[in-house]
């Protein structure tokens, strides 16, 4: 069943595009990340979904209807951010009494084992939490809430590595007791890469890519060699980014090598190598004028 | 996972406890404006009027409830705008909440404020008259209260909930409208310059006429017409809200 299909979408704030044309559906119970450099609009195409922003063209479907105004939509997802407006007056305690009283699926149990391992007082207001744990109360409230589309942008901001590592697992482990849709958006690909099952990377307003993350990783190749190595091994072929590192060069290229293709490169010593997800994604969201180095070999 | 499906009338139940529990200092300041100004008016803001005749001298203290109206009625406007702050708006949509749910249970909030409002108001008349009976046993109860005119003391509170509401309605809609679109504030001042008396305007030949405005409701001696009057008001500038509310986004960064 799909859950979210948008058709030629976009969003502009004041003339200025925040989302160009963009197209993509995502099935049921399917964890999704949403990556994209700074700006991308990443968090614009997250708050279309959760029904808070609407689109300036095109068609965004959620459960089937028009997010924005929707009770369906509202009562089956929850948003969370590094940004929740929780009333100053409130204590943690109080807060998720509410969200008991809206979210139908919403697990008490879960939410106050999270709370004690977590060590977050829930006597207090979450102004006065400290940002990492903000950040992890905000978590438990996305993860106990169990709504059919769950919705995390940038959730680990201001967390340790521990608790980053943890949130990636108390999520994986309630989703496999409880499998939903859930939309991930974090810098920290890498962290989330074994949550995921499909990614969806935004760059310049557009998706560049939207499939699975092995997929992803499959569609590109690693090699490594002298400049003048790679020109000669790599003719033909595409190259999605260069670096230099040392006397060596390392691209990432476009995988269309065949067996032969690979073992030739190894015969004129270019070692290849499958590439890890963030070097995937940050080969596809290279700028075109070149890397921070060009900045300073200029 | 199974959808849930939730009708209007659940989330606005839901929106409202919400909203008058993250919401509870709005009362809270409430009650303490009161109590200042009642205890002002009781020691000391009172001047005696009177005459002196050869060797006697009468003064009296007039002691009315008439600037705990005005201080309530100066709150009122703060609750209007305050329930159109986005952060109040981002606040709702935390939870379940669509533009529609959200401005119902606004308008519920409202009207509890405004029925606490009216209430503590006019009951600030009654606790003035008790400390007033209890410090000077001399002192003349001109208003009836609950006991010896029941329906005057209800039609009073009745009053007063209508005036609270109106205003807290006004504003909010107002406020939504230039939340919408701030050049929606310049409709707004010109509309109280205009119908304010102010001298500036009076020298290009403009006069103001907000007198007039309040007359329509303040010389109102029927209580009927008074209730049709700020009910018809009420319904329509209420009516009105629900168009800048379904097109303000949420969380606008």
């Amino acid at each position: 069943m799909t859950m979210i299909s948008l058709r030629k979408v976009s969003k502009k704030f004041s003339r200025v595009p925040a989302l160009t044309d963009i197209t993509f559906t995502i099935e049921e119970n399917v964890i999704t990340g949403i990556v994209g450099r700074n700006g991308a609009g990443k968090t614009t195409l997250l708050k279309m979904i959760a029904g808070f922003q609407k689109t300036s063209e095109g068609e965004l479907r959620v459960f089937d209807e028009n997010p924005v105004g929707s009770l369906l939509v509202s009562a089956n997802t929850i948003y969370i951010d590094d940004a929740m407006s929780y009333p100053k007056s409130m204590t943690l305690e109080e807060l998720l009494k509410e969200f008991s009283r809206f979210y139908a699926n919403w697990n008490e149990e879960i939410a106050m084992r999270l709370v004690d391992y977590f060590a977050i007082p829930l006597n207090t207001r979450h102004r006065f939490l400290s940002k990492g744990k903000r950040s992890t109360f905000n978590a438990i409230v996305g993860i106990a809430a169990r709504c059919p589309l769950t919705i995390f942008d940038e959730p680990t901001v201001g967390m340790d590595l521990a608790a980053r590592n943890d949130f990636y697992r108390a999520l994986l482990k309630d989703y496999i007791l409880l499998p939903r849709t859930i939309l991930l958006s974090s810098h920290y690909i890498d962290e989330m890469k074994d949550v995921l099952e499909d990614l969806l990377v935004i760059h310049r307003k557009q998706v560049c890519y939207h499939g699975s993350v092995s997929d992803l990783q499959e569609a590109h190749l690693s090699l490594r060699g002298t400049k003048e190595q790679l020109t000669k091994g790599t003719l033909g072929k595409t190259a999605v980014s260069k670096t230099t590192r040392g006397l060596h060069e390392e691209w990432i290229m476009e995988n269309d090598f065949s067996e032969a293709e690979r073992t030739e490169l190894i015969r004129q010593g270019i070692t290849n190598a499958a590439v890890s997800l963030n070097d995937a994604y940050l080969a596809l969201t290279e700028q075109p004028r070149g890397g921070i180095d060009d900045v300073f070999n200029a | 996972m199974s959808l849930t499906h939730r009708t209007t009338g659940e989330v606005v139940k839901q929106q409202v406890v919400f909203k008058l529990r993250s919401n509870v200092t709005v009362f809270t300041v409430l009650f303490v404006i009161q109590a200042i100004v009642m205890g002002l008016m009781i020691d000391g803001l009172s001047v005696p009027v009177g005459f002196s005749m050869s060797n006697i001298d009468f003064r009296w203290y007039t002691f009315t409830n008439d600037r705990i109206v005005i201080a309530s009625v100066f709150w009122a406007p703060v609750v209007g705008l305050l329930m159109a702050t986005p952060r109040q708006r981002n606040a709702s949509f935390m939870y379940v909440s669509t533009p529609v749910t959200d401005n119902l249970a606004n308008f519920c909030f409202f009207g509890i404020a405004a029925i606490i409002a009216g209430i503590t108001t006019v009951l600030s008349g009654s606790v003035m008259k008790l400390v007033m009976f209890m410090k000077d046993g001399n002192s003349i109860i001109e208003t009836p209260g609950l006991i010896a005119a029941p329906l005057d003391f209800f039609s009073r509170i009745a009053v007063m909930t209508l005036y609270f509401l109106l205003v807290m309605v006004v504003v909010y809609t107002c406020m939504l409208f230039v939340q919408m679109n701030y050049l929606m504030i310049i409709p707004f001042v010109l509309l109280v310059l205009f119908s304010t008396n102010s001298s500036v305007l009076e020298f290009l030949g403009i006069e103001g006429n907000i007198t007039s405005i309040f007359d329509y409701f303040y010389r109102e001696s029927s209580f009927g017409l008074f209730l049709v009057k700020t009910g018809a008001v009420m319904v329509i500038v209420s009516a009105f809200s629900f168009f800048p509310s379904a097109r303000i986004e949420v969380k606008q960064s």
